[in-house]
C-alpha cells in the first residue's frame, strides 16, 4: 500500500495531517522547543489512524460518488451483456461422464465382500479420529479485550 | 424376474447384462442404471427408484476421489453395508450395476 493509489478511486477516509513530514532525527528533536507530552500523543494517534485509514475501504461511505446517468446505462448495459454470456455457457455444462472402473461388472460385483474384521478396523479408527477431534478446543490464556490506562 | 424400465442404448442385451447379476449366489436384488434412469430390477431391489437415485449420488461423489496425481479412480467396487446386508456398486460402460448382498458377518475361518 501507498500513495500511488488512483486520486479518483482512493479516496482517503483521513486527509493526510502532515504531508511534507519528515522523520525527526535526535538533532531536530533536541534543537525544537520541547513539545507537551499531550501534543505528541496526539500527533500519534493520528498518524496512526491515517495509516489504518490508508488501509480501510469504507462500504459504507455517505457521500458516494455520483455516476452520470449515460455512465450508469453503459456500466448496466456491460454487466447484462456479460451475464448473459456466462449463463449461457453455465447452462450447456453437462455433467461428467462416469469412468469406467472395471471390464467384469459381473466378477467384480460377486467377488467376495469386506471382510467383517476390516469393517470393525475401519470403525475403530474412525471413531478414534471423531474423539480426537471432539476435543479441539480453545485454551484462552488471557483476557480478549483489556483496557488500556494512560498514567 | 426382471423388469424393464426405459430404452436399452448400448451394445449389450439386457439379460446380458442381468444374467450374470441374477448368478451371484447370496443376491438378494439388483439394479443396472444408465444416465437415463433404471435399465432393470429385481429381486429386493425392484422397481426401486429412490435407492437408485441416491446410489448414483455416491457413485459420482466417489468417482471424483484420486490417489495422488492418478488420472482414474482409485478403486474398483464400492460397498455401502449396512447391518444385514451390502450394496456392491461399480461401473462398467457407462451403466453403473448395484447387486444387494448377504452381510455374512462370520469370520473367515483360517486353514
Amino acid at each position: 500500500m501507498g500513495n500511488d493509489r488512483d486520486p479518483d478511486v482512493y479516496k482517503p477516509l483521513i486527509p493526510h495531517p502532515n504531508p511534507d513530514s519528515k522523520p525527526l532525527n535526535s538533532t531536530e528533536w533536541s534543537s525544537a522547543s520541547v513539545p507537551s507530552a499531550r501534543t505528541d500523543e496526539q500527533a500519534l494517534l493520528t498518524s496512526i489512524l491515517f495509516k489504518t485509514a490508508l488501509n480501510i475501504i469504507d462500504v459504507s461511505a455517505a457521500d458516494s460518488q455520483g455516476m452520470e446517468q449515460h455512465e450508469y446505462m453503459d456500466k448496466a448495459r456491460q454487466y447484462s451483456t456479460k451475464l448473459a454470456l456466462l449463463s449461457n455457457s453455465l447452462s450447456q455444462k453437462k455433467p461428467l461422464p462416469l469412468p469406467s472402473l472395471t471390464s467384469q461388472p459381473h466378477q467384480v460385483l460377486a467377488s467376495d465382500l469386506v471382510p467383517y474384521s476390516d469393517v470393525q478396523q475401519v470403525s475403530k479408527i474412525a471413531a478414534y479420529a471423531y474423539s480426537a477431534i471432539s476435543q479441539i478446543k480453545v485454551d484462552a490464556k488471557e483476557e480478549l479485550v483489556v483496557q488500556f490506562a494512560i498514567p | 424376474m426382471g423388469l424393464l424400465i426405459g430404452n436399452n442404448k448400448g451394445n449389450m442385451t439386457t439379460s446380458a447384462l442381468t444374467q450374470g447379476l441374477e448368478r451371484i449366489p447370496d443376491q438378494l436384488g439388483y439394479l443396472v442404471i444408465s444416465e437415463d434412469g433404471v435399465l432393470a430390477s429385481a429381486g429386493e431391489l425392484e422397481n426401486d427408484e429412490h435407492t437408485a437415485g441416491v446410489i448414483m449420488q455416491m457413485v459420482r461423489t466417489a468417482c471424483r476421489f484420486r490417489q495422488q496425481g492418478a488420472a482414474e479412480p482409485p478403486f474398483k467396487r464400492m460397498s455401502v453395508m449396512l447391518e444385514d446386508y451390502v450394496y456392491t456398486v461399480t461401473v462398467s460402460g457407462q451403466k453403473v450395476f448395484v447387486v444387494k448382498r448377504q452381510n455374512n458377518k462370520r469370520e473367515p475361518v483360517m486353514v
